[in-house]
């Protein structure tokens, strides 16, 4: 019964066992005597107490073995054995110190560039009052929503502040591009127009100048990267420039030089300027309609929690004015933090440049996937290896070490390792980081995080308790004797081996799957026919024109001196181009649904410059008058929008459109946005009144609508001598603005200049992912043969050539890249097929990559296989069969 | 030797320990001391200072035979070594020494 007292069942748990008999005989018979004298209830009592006075340090911590050995003294030797293992088989710990290195330098340069994309904009101080609005056209009745855009009116942040207490205040953001003016120097720069709230809402330090900014409308403020670019190593503060704004040069004043936080900031500005001179350029009806989208409107609350208070309440009011007006259609707003700006796709863009959050979610995971297979690389190479070390396992056995000495012993050994690989890795990436910039086009800086570093040592812990704790496990099973006879005798760890290479080659296979695919789909949209004849096609920028008159004065002027050259086929004017979103055009249909259609301003000589083919009616013709005519061209796209039979005896059906437009003329489909997009409805027009009665809403980036810019056609020949003739004639035309043009394919790859850079940051983590599965291959494979080494020598001795003994060793690696094959080709398959649906004009998934992949792979581990073979091959047969 | 330190409750255990001989088990200590210099010990305190000493090295313990009383539990017999013998004579010795050196008996000088 003395065997329920609790006290002495939890002596039982705690008491190291060998102690515990003699104390538990100890205990009873004091309470045998206990009971004898003062009765059993006092004995029981005592007893327990008597117990529980045993729980104490002196006898639980009190191990078997141990407490006596010198652990200090232990742990120099672990290091100084640790370290010359590692001298010694330089072969395997370079190998294993590279790909740990490999790994961990990577993932972290991911990891500071995707911190840096999670970054954007926080530092700002107030940057979780600031929010950015975003409007959206909904239908009373259906609910349906429709053209959503970031870009607002003009009025709309003012309009919003008066009505509503919650927002402290406000600043409109826009920017156009003209040509600055300083001293003799013509400068081609994007003007950025700013409340002067501007500068309290967001943090932009000042540098140079005065911290009062946009005191009065002639301040300009200027970025570090144009104050030297317009006045060199001048101190620029009170310096004069004159920006060109419609037809007349305005005088400003350089206030202030500030820290515009570039790669951290959404808002990108180099020349910023008040925003009333916006009226000067778009004009004083734009300034002051709701209809037009120009600018973002960006406030500031006085408290963050009110913000779906505060949209609520905005959108409630929108609601009861259209309701007012008997409008079927409202305005909605989202109230976008600025913090989610950077990575947030569901909104279209405006001015602010935006991230993408698909990238950064791959980078990401393959970032991760890249550490892990390093990870798995290092842990099995190393255990592996130790098999290598029985003998010394065997020994150090025999002279009484015990578990807890071996595996600290190994775990210090791999510490060693990680250690040197951790340096490695950190330090490349330190120089590495301006070469990636340059090939991402990004501006990561170095910095030690907390959290990656402190990751990095969590990770570091976990791969030296694993890799120094599996080996010594399997070792501290063996007997001394059989240690030291080199016998194994252990198939699990043969399995595990073989576990890692699976895994490392399914990843590796699936990463290079996914760039053959990625490839494919970038050469396809290269390839792809767009519509139109992109080559020998230049653009020429008409530097923002006056005024409509101007610029079609402009037009006729170039074109008359160009029909002279025989090396210029064609030259058209056109209002949008290659360079940003094509201009859109909204309004009410008879129905009342709300539609938008894309514009474009172009002129007769477009088709013919362009390459476009007519498919139905008639294109413009070449010697009518631009001024006010009413005719437009189609493309298919809104034909079939429409649902028309025949497009030509149609109208647009807009509710408000009065003046008679007409459909000359259908054209065949070309792509004017990117293939990321479907071809949408668009109409050409020689004069943008064809259609502007009725328009009630216009999203664009060129302002005021009229040509642009000159599409330049090529002759066949050499291209040198014409371009020299484009810019001549341009000088002759508009001596006193700048040349400024492009090639039509030039600026279609700066569209695609992000899938360029995806292409390249897969291509060369796939590249980083082979090489570290390959480490891992020549690591692995060579302690296969290291421990197969008398085989190699009876088969030699036998008979064998080279030829056999690669086949036999490559046979066991047939079944490895079989089951690799099976797990990476669906997983490939799959995200192969996410990514291919984010483009409309698209390749179908063909084999192919799945084959030429799996073929790099096997080619690869035949290779090392090989290699490894014929250098143990080289060994001579008696050298590896004397021993024992 | 000289580093050796014995505290005084680790000396009365190994003194004890040297008296009992054959029969020195955690109770027994407990009840020569309570017999010898009337002082109550805790079982436990006696059970850590043996092991201290055993890893001094100056006890060492063998599981004996069990009785009855004790359900049936062997006894963890203690008998003192060697070096427990002359750890506790050399402290016998050498507080023998220092007390010798305190004058003991007055002959008288102060009573004249």
């Amino acid at each position: 019964m003395e065997h329920h007292n609790p006290g002495l069942r939890l002596l039982r748990r705690l008491c190291p066992d060998n102690l515990f008999e003699g104390i538990e005989g100890d205990l009873v018979e004091q309470y045998q005597k206990d009971t004898i004298k003062r009765g059993t209830a006092w004995a029981k009592w005592q007893l327990t107490l008597n117990a529980m006075r045993f729980i104490r340090p002196g006898i639980i911590s009190r191990n078997k073995f141990n407490t006596n050995s010198n652990t200090t003294v232990m742990w120099k030797n672990y290091l100084k054995v640790g370290w010359r293992n590692i001298l010694r088989n330089g072969f395997y710990s370079s190998i294993n110190v590279a790909g740990l290195a490999l790994g961990l330098g990577f993932s972290y340069l991911t990891f500071l560039y995707v911190v840096g994309e999670h970054n954007y904009d926080r530092f700002h101080s107030k940057t979780a009052q600031i929010v950015r609005v975003v409007e959206s056209t909904v239908q009373v009745e259906t609910g349906q929503q429709k053209n959503s855009s970031s870009v607002t009116a003009i009025p709309l942040g003012p309009l919003l502040q008066q009505d509503f207490p919650e927002i402290e205040s406000f600043t409109r953001f826009g920017s156009w591009s003209t040509s600055i003016k300083i001293g003799d120097d013509v400068f081609k720069e994007t003007v950025t127009v700013a409340d002067e709230t501007f500068f309290r809402i967001f943090d932009f330090n000042v540098l140079q100048g005065s911290d009062k900014l946009f005191v009065n409308p002639s301040e300009v403020v200027l970025s570090e990267e144009s104050s030297h670019t317009f006045f060199g190593n001048e101190d620029p503060v009170g310096q004069d420039l004159l920006i060109e704004m419609g037809d007349t040069l305005k005088l400003f004043t350089v206030a202030a030089v500030v820290d515009n936080h570039d790669g951290e900031s959404s808002q990108h500005f180099d020349v910023i300027i008040p925003f009333e001179n916006f009226k000067r350029i778009v004009g004083e009806e734009v300034y002051s309609s709701q209809n037009y989208g120009l600018v973002e409107t960006f406030l500031l609350l006085s408290d963050n929690s009110q913000r779906s208070f505060l949209q609520e309440k905005i959108n409630d009011s929108f609601l009861t004015k259209s309701k007012e007006k008997n409008d079927p259609n409202a305005l909605v707003a989202y109230l976008q933090p600025l913090r989610e700006m950077r990575l947030d796709d569901a909104r279209p863009a405006g001015i602010s440049t935006v991230g993408n959050p698909t990238y950064v979610y791959v980078l990401t995971c393959v970032g991760a996937l890249i550490l892990f297979m390093a990870c798995v690389n290092f842990v099995s190479l190393t255990s592996g290896h130790t098999f290598s070390r029985m003998k010394e396992v065997g020994v150090r056995k025999v002279m009484g070490a015990i578990r807890g000495q071996i595996r600290n012993q190994l775990m210090m050994e791999a510490l060693l390792l990680c250690l040197v690989g951790a340096v490695v890795g950190l330090t490349s990436v330190y120089f590495i980081i301006p070469l990636f910039n340059l090939l991402i086009n990004s501006t990561v800086h170095f910095s030690f995080e907390t959290i990656p570093v402190l990751f990095i040592i969590a990770l570091i812990l976990i791969i030296v308790i694993v890799a120094g704790g599996i080996p010594s496990r399997l070792l501290v099973m063996l007997q001394p004797a059989q240690a030291l006879k080199n016998k194994a005798g252990n198939n699990g760890r043969g399995n595990a081996m073989h576990v890692f290479v699976v895994i490392q080659f399914t990843l590796s296979l699936a990463l290079i799957i996914g760039t053959f695919v990625m490839n494919r789909q970038m050469n396809y949209i290269y390839e792809k026919n767009l519509g139109f004849d992109k080559e020998r096609l230049f653009q020429v920028s008409l530097n923002n024109p006056a005024s409509k008159n101007e610029a079609a004065r402009l037009v006729n002027l170039y074109q008359s001196q160009a029909s002279n050259s025989s090396r210029l086929m064609a030259v058209a004017a056109q209002m949008n181009d290659y360079e940003e979103p094509w201009t859109r055009l909204s309004f009410m249909q008879e129905a009342g649904d709300p539609e938008e259609l894309y514009f474009n301003m172009v002129d007769p000589n477009y088709l013919s410059a362009m390459g476009l083919e007519v498919v139905a009616g008639k294109w413009f013709d070449k010697n009518q008058k631009t001024e006010g005519s009413k005719q437009i061209v189609v493309n298919e796209a809104l034909v079939k929008h429409f649902q028309w039979d025949d497009p030509l005896a149609h109208q647009i059906p807009g509710k408000n459109f009065e003046s008679q437009h007409e459909i000359i003329g259908v054209v065949k489909d070309y792509h004017f946005s990117s293939l990321h997009n479907k071809i949408e409805p668009l109409i050409l027009a020689l004069d943008q009144d064809a259609i502007s009665e009725g328009v009630t809403g216009l999203t664009t980036y060129r302002w005021p609508p009229m040509y642009n810019s000159l599409a330049v056609k090529i002759s066949p020949g050499e291209i040198q001598p014409a371009l020299k003739e484009i810019e001549s004639i341009w000088r002759e035309v508009k001596g006193d603005s700048p040349f400024e043009g492009a090639f039509v394919d030039q600026s279609l790859d700066a569209q695609y200049a992000n899938e360029q850079r995806w292409k390249r940051i897969i291509n060369y983590s796939s590249l980083f992912a082979y090489t570290i599965a390959t480490l891992g291959l020549i690591g692995l494979v060579r302690l296969l043969l290291q421990r197969k080494m008398k085989e190699i020598g009876i088969r030699r001795v036998l008979g064998s050539d080279f030829g056999n003994l690669l086949l036999h060793f490559s046979k066991g690696f047939v079944t490895l890249v079989v089951v690799a094959v099976l797990l990476a080709w669906p997983a490939a398959w799959w995200a192969g097929e996410q990514w291919l649906q984010s483009f409309t004009y698209r390749v179908t998934l063909s084999p192919l990559p799945f084959v030429v992949g799996t073929l790099t792979v096997c080619l690869g581990i035949f290779f090392v296989v090989g290699i490894l073979t014929w250098i143990a091959a080289q060994t001579r047969p008696v050298e590896v069969l004397k021993n024992e | 030797m000289s580093k050796t330190y014995l505290g005084e409750f680790e000396e009365l255990v190994l003194t004890i320990v040297g008296i009992l001989q054959d029969d020195a088990y955690g109770n027994a200590i407990v009840e020569e001391i309570k017999q010898r210099v009337d002082r109550d010990v805790n079982l436990s305190a006696v059970h850590v200072t043996l092991y201290r000493l055993e890893d001094k090295g100056y006890v060492k313990s063998q599981m004996g035979g069990a009785t009855n009383e004790r359900g049936g539990r062997r006894k963890r017999i203690f008998t003192i070594t060697n070096a427990g013998l002359a750890v506790l004579r050399a402290m016998k010795e050498s507080r023998m020494d220092l007390w010798k050196l305190i004058p003991q008996l007055n002959f008288g000088y102060g009573a004249s």
